[in-house]
């Protein structure tokens, strides 16, 4: 076998382990990789933001909501804030019903959590609080 | 009971066109919907669909009609009677096709703009419409005479 052929069967042994068994990861679902799976948002409605994540087969439950959160909490830095609420739908965010932790939907066996982000002045009851690491933290009250 | 693995080759292809013939016929009744045109002189509120999705409906007097919003997803509906709005959604990862069609009334008012949101959950998919109100802290307000659709 050529040395040609090594080359091409080594690249694709690469490429394949990387490409299959992997939960998708932490980026953005809008990239060329992100047909793997990955995190997007889109503004609205309203004053909300759209934030959800497309996992894949590998990926779990737990894990595809903590990436959900965790670019809820990159959106609310990226807008000068440090608190923000999630909501289940416009309808709850309406009626000032946030969530306390995110247990979003599964399609076909693919996690696909989708939340309604409002980023915040100020600490508010039931919000997430970004810390100095970029870890949100639950807050049931502000004291 | 026979799997589909077990038929011979020649049924399982005649399944397959079934298969697509029926995905054909599906798609092929969501893009007959007629467009719907508000009429002259009608009085007329504003739908924003940029959070549903898919095909957006629009069921007046019991017909269903596709709705064609503007450049900024916003599309006149008519004012002072109920309608029913919703979207044709489909989602797919190559082998399995997932359809949903819902539906939701209410009475636009005149001048009013409002905004329908799709949410896909584990085992059903609902739409929401809502009011656009700058003024609340998320932008929206109840819509007051919502109520089941009646298309």
């Amino acid at each position: 076998m050529s040395r040609f052929r090594f080359v091409v069967l080594g690249v694709t042994a690469v490429a394949g382990l990387l490409l299959s068994g992997c939960a998708s990861q932490y980026l953005n679902a809008n990239t060329p990789l992100g047909i793997y799976g990955g995190y997007w948002d889109r503004p609205g409605p309203g004053k909300l933001i759209t934030v959800g994540f497309r996992g894949n087969q590998y990926t779990t439950q737990d894990g595809a909501d903590k990436m959900v959160l965790r670019r809820c909490a990159e959106l609310t830095l990226a807008a000068g804030k440090h608190d923000f609420q999630v909501f289940d739908s416009p309808v709850d965010a309406v009626a000032g019903r946030p969530l306390a932790e995110i247990n979003g939907a599964v399609l076909g066996g693919k996690p696909v959590p989708t939340v309604f982000l409002l980023v915040l002045d100020k600490p508010a009851p039931r919000s997430f609080s970004v810390g100095a690491d970029g870890v949100a933290t639950y807050q049931a009250t502000v004291q | 009971m026979t799997s589909a693995r077990q038929l011979p080759t020649a049924a399982r292809r005649g399944l397959a066109t079934l298969g697509l013939a029926g995905l054909a016929l599906q798609l092929g009744a969501c893009m007959q919907l007629p467009v719907y045109h508000l009429p002259e002189g009608q009085a007329k509120a504003q739908l924003r669909t940029t959070a549903a999705p898919g095909t957006p409906t629009l069921c007046v007097n019991h017909v269903n009609q596709r709705l064609w919003p503007d450049s900024q997803d916003l599309a006149d509906i008519p004012a002072g009677s109920q309608v029913s709005v919703g979207t044709i959604y489909q989602a797919g990862d190559g082998r399995v096709t997932y359809t949903c069609k819902p539906q939701v009334g209410f009475t636009p008012q005149a001048g009013q703009r409002y905004i329908s949101v799709l949410l896909v959950k584990s085992s059903a998919c609902v739409v929401q419409v809502l009011r656009e109100s700058p003024d609340t802290p998320t932008g929206l307000d109840w819509e007051p005479s919502l109520r089941r659709s009646d298309c």
